[in-house]
């Protein structure tokens, strides 16, 4: 539930009331330590090398989402400021476009 | 604009235009156009411009007068309740976003160009994925001791703030360190910069490991730069250092390093071609 908050410094902020910060940096750290296991997956349970960046890339934005959202406000900020770092974004697809196909 | 509305924090600060952003930025201009081009006069000029950037910043500090962080501006751009200031930090996210985009990329087109990539999880990976593992945790954990003292500052508890602020300086500040720890080791290991005649094959992997990592080291040195600045001034008092959106601002600034860490590295220790 985010409600707003009045600071004594008189800037007005959205925050939680329950803020999520430490089940944010759990999930980073287990995301993260089973990210490091991943290149052995193969050998493993011989998955394919395609599988292993699929994987990867899923890991890394779901770990990019929690920090944008959470650590750096963005849930609770106007819709403007969300949609002003995914404009960018259009550029980071069209390079991986290029990349894949080449 | 009505600086001096929220009691003694606002006294007697107020808002000035200083020139030295626009010189380190002209350092960083001359400085990387010389080392890409390896021309020796554009690299001093921009060592020499850094130097007097930064000094002068420095000075006009200690006059008492800073540039960006002291008073409380009250504009709302487009009409929200977004600071000017914090709109100016994440459109200077926006372009930092551009410029790693960019170089990630020209490392991704190394890669699928390259003779050889060498792949991790075999014997002749030459980096070090358990080190640089802890030292991911070591980032993510900064980036958590940074959110809890924003939150501490919008709460008004500056001395939890301060806590939590000089964690994050140490924490970053042992990030840097492991990574100097790892270039020293990898150098050692016939790992460069360019080709070299103890692994040749190594060449474009070596390149495109120092230039990203090396690229994000400078980020994160950067921030911690800023933070020891940021560090200093709020354990000595100053009421703009401990203000919450100075603090949110930095904060902002120091999360978007660890985002692009998040990424970088599955891309240099995990992913093989």
């Amino acid at each position: 539930m985010a409600t707003t908050t009045e600071a004594a410094n008189g800037i007005r902020v959205a925050e939680e009331v329950k803020r999520p910060y430490v089940l944010v940096l759990v999930l980073l750290a287990v995301i993260t330590l089973l990210e490091v296991q991943v290149p052995n997956l193969p050998a493993w349970i011989g998955i394919g090398e395609g599988l292993v960046i699929a994987l990867l890339v899923a890991s890394s934005v779901a770990k990019a989402l929690m920090v944008a959202l959470y650590y750096m406000h963005l849930r609770y900020e106007p819709r403007i400021l969300k949609l002003l770092p995914v404009a960018p974004l259009v550029f980071v697809v069209f390079l991986a476009l290029v990349v894949v196909l080449h | 604009m009505d600086e001096h509305a929220h009691g003694p924090a606002g006294a007697h600060e107020g808002h000035h235009g200083s020139i030295w952003p626009f010189v380190i930025a002209l350092a960083g201009a001359f400085g990387f156009g010389g080392l890409a081009v390896q021309f020796w006069p554009f690299i001093l000029a921009g060592i020499a411009l850094l130097a007097v950037g930064v000094g002068g910043w420095l000075w006009q500090d200690s006059q008492g007068v800073s540039f960006a962080l002291k008073g409380v501006f009250h504009d709302k751009p487009f009409g929200h309740a977004i600071s000017a200031r914090k709109l100016g930090m994440w459109i200077f996210i926006v372009s930092e976003i551009f410029f790693f985009t960019g170089l990630i990329s020209a490392g991704l087109s190394l890669r699928v160009n390259a003779v050889y990539w060498p792949t991790p999880g075999t014997p002749e990976f030459p980096l070090n994925i358990p080190v640089t593992a802890v030292n991911t945790f070591i980032l993510i954990a900064s980036s958590f001791t940074m959110a809890e003292a924003v939150h501490a500052a919008f709460h008004d508890r500056p001395a939890r703030m301060k806590v939590f602020l000089a964690a994050t300086l140490v924490l970053g500040a042992m990030f840097v360190g492991v990574q100097v720890y790892e270039y020293t080791r990898l150098l050692e290991e016939a790992l460069t910069p360019w080709p070299n005649p103890f692994r040749p094959e190594l060449g474009t992997f070596g390149t495109a490991f120092y230039v990203q990592t090396g690229f994000h080291g400078a980020h994160v040195m950067g921030g911690v730069l800023g933070l020891l600045f940021l560090n200093v001034k709020a354990w000595r008092g100053r009421p703009w250092a401990t203000r919450a959106e100075t603090v949110e601002i930095v904060g902002l600034y120091w999360h978007f390093v660890d985002v692009v860490w998040i990424f970088l590295f599955p891309l240099m220790y995990l992913i093989g071609r």
